[in-house]
């Protein structure tokens, strides 16, 4: 059997690699020079900078993604994140709000007041018994102080969202999985490295991925796919597995069968003379206006950053369409927060307008289907209820288990 | 024939051209910046423009058409995919 997948980011990839150990001759198909798309790193004065996601797996090597990237075969280490949360909470500066005093309170369940937990579970009852399930700016309101701007801050650092844009039951399945798997860990050598691993598979496998080499169409009749048009003319393959959205595959059908909402995002990247963060987890930032968290991977991994320095990443979601103004609300949010350190802005990344943090927003994926039998999507436009890369993985088990009869267990 | 790079609308901002510029002639603040100055017209930019936001424009001006326009030289545009 023959696989073409279009598309070469962690979603293309990971397929990729799991169908050549099983014996599938799969040719993916890149339109960049490069493969990884949003998930590698590209080298910037001798820092490890990473194209989209923040050097960071949401849980570990003990979610979806661990568990399928050891089923893949991938050697790549992931160091756990210890702590795996701590919450800057309290005003960041001396101003009309407050003193400017704030404390780092690690995240874990007792942090959190009685009362917001008996909130959460009597929207449990709701849900369970009545089907009530708004979105969640109903219910923040309800929260104490501290949890709102966790609430806010988890929302905006792991999915790019405000609670206006999830609904109850959605954030329900994902706090399932952080219960199940837990938390973050960073891969040793960043995302590069979580690729490379994946390429290597392919090509053990004798399979290829062909750069510069996007997909201009695909062919079909009867609602199949028959080929595929590039620049070498038209290929034909048993199935198609396309990495790049449900929408932009649409545009090669040359039948835009469904929209996509994606979520924005602006990512920094910031060069620190001393770590800042001290931790390999994440930092939520509750009072910031707009940034909701940062990691500091050279707290796991030294050689991200030129020997000596750090490597901070902070996140923020994009809460109006004016990209300007959000960032120099974010870099204002930067200042205050490392006052006192030393610190150079080496890149500020925005993601929107199809090249987005995620192509759906988390909650309204479609699943892996097309209109199309042996057409499939993987990747951040069809993730299951988890958080980034590890709902792109619950994607692809789904794909595996149903369209390939695989069984995997994720615990 | 003196061509250079120039930023479309579809530029998102991701500096994926800054971090690859070997001449660090790009800037990105929201979208894409290009210093003339410093630009050397590489073109490795292109390359790595997941929204091909980056295009290549001939300047009329370096044609050799041995009449100047008074004004800002016009540019043909062409598209590299």
């Amino acid at each position: 059997m023959r696989v073409a997948i279009i598309g070469s980011g962690l979603g293309g990839l990971l397929t990729a690699a799991i169908l050549s150990e099983k014996g599938y001759k799969v040719d993916v198909f890149e339109k960049l020079r490069f493969y990884g798309g949003r998930f590698t790193n590209l080298e910037y004065k001798g820092f490890q900078i990473s194209t989209g996601a923040l050097h960071m797996i949401p849980h570990g090597k003990r979610g979806p993604l661990g568990i399928l990237l050891k089923k893949a075969g991938s050697k790549v280490e992931i160091i756990d994140s210890e702590p795996e949360g701590e919450a800057l909470y309290g005003p960041l500066s001396e101003n009309e709000y407050g003193n400017g005093k704030n404390e780092r309170i690690t995240v874990r369940s007792s942090v959190f007041p009685l009362g917001s937990k008996l909130k959460f579970f009597k929207w449990l009852l709701k849900f369970k018994v009545l089907r009530v399930d708004p979105y969640m700016d109903r219910y923040e309101e309800e929260l104490d102080d501290f949890s709102q701007k966790f609430l806010r801050s988890f929302l905006g650092w792991s999915l790019s969202i405000q609670p206006s844009e999830i609904k109850y039951s959605k954030l329900l399945a994902i706090y399932r999985n952080v219960v199940k798997y837990g938390g973050p860990g960073i891969p040793a050598g960043g995302c590069k490295a979580v690729v490379d691993s994946l390429a290597e598979i392919i090509k053990g496998n004798d399979g290829e991925i062909h750069l510069r080499n996007p997909v201009w169409g695909l062919f079909h009749e009867d609602k199949r796919i028959t080929g595929l048009e590039n620049k070498e003319g038209k290929a034909e393959y048993d199935l198609y597995i396309s990495n790049i959205g449900h929408q932009a595959t649409g545009k090669l059908l040359g039948e835009e069968y469904t929209k996509e909402v994606e979520s924005r995002g602006i990512k920094y990247s910031i060069s620190l003379e001393k770590p800042f963060v001290g931790h390999t987890g994440v930092l939520f930032t509750l009072d910031c206006r707009r940034i909701s968290g940062m990691n500091e991977v050279t707290n796991a991994d030294p050689n991200l950053a030129p020997s000596g320095k750090h490597l901070l990443m902070a996140h923020q979601p994009m809460l109006t369409p004016d990209v300007e103004e959000e960032i120099r609300l974010g870099l204002e949010d930067l200042k205050t927060l490392l006052k006192g350190f030393e610190y150079k802005v080496l890149a500020i990344q925005s993601y929107f307008d199809g090249w987005p943090v995620n192509r759906v927003r988390s909650g309204l994926d479609i699943g892996y289907r097309t209109p199309y039998s042996n057409l499939f999507v993987v990747g951040d436009g069809a993730k299951g209820d988890d958080i980034e890369v590890d709902g792109i993985a619950l994607g692809i088990a789904e794909l595996l288990r149903k369209e390939f009869g695989e069984k995997i267990n994720l615990g | 024939m003196e061509k250079r790079i120039f930023i479309t609308d579809a530029c998102v901002g991701c500096a994926f051209c800054m971090l690859v510029c070997p001449y660090d002639a790009i800037v990105v603040f929201g979208r894409a910046r290009v210093d003339y100055e410093t630009c050397n017209a590489c073109m490795k930019c292109i390359m790595y423009c997941p929204n091909s936001a980056i295009e290549v424009e001939f300047l009329e001006s370096s044609l050799d058409s041995g009449y100047q326009e008074p004004q800002e030289p016009k540019s043909e545009r062409f598209r590299i995919t």
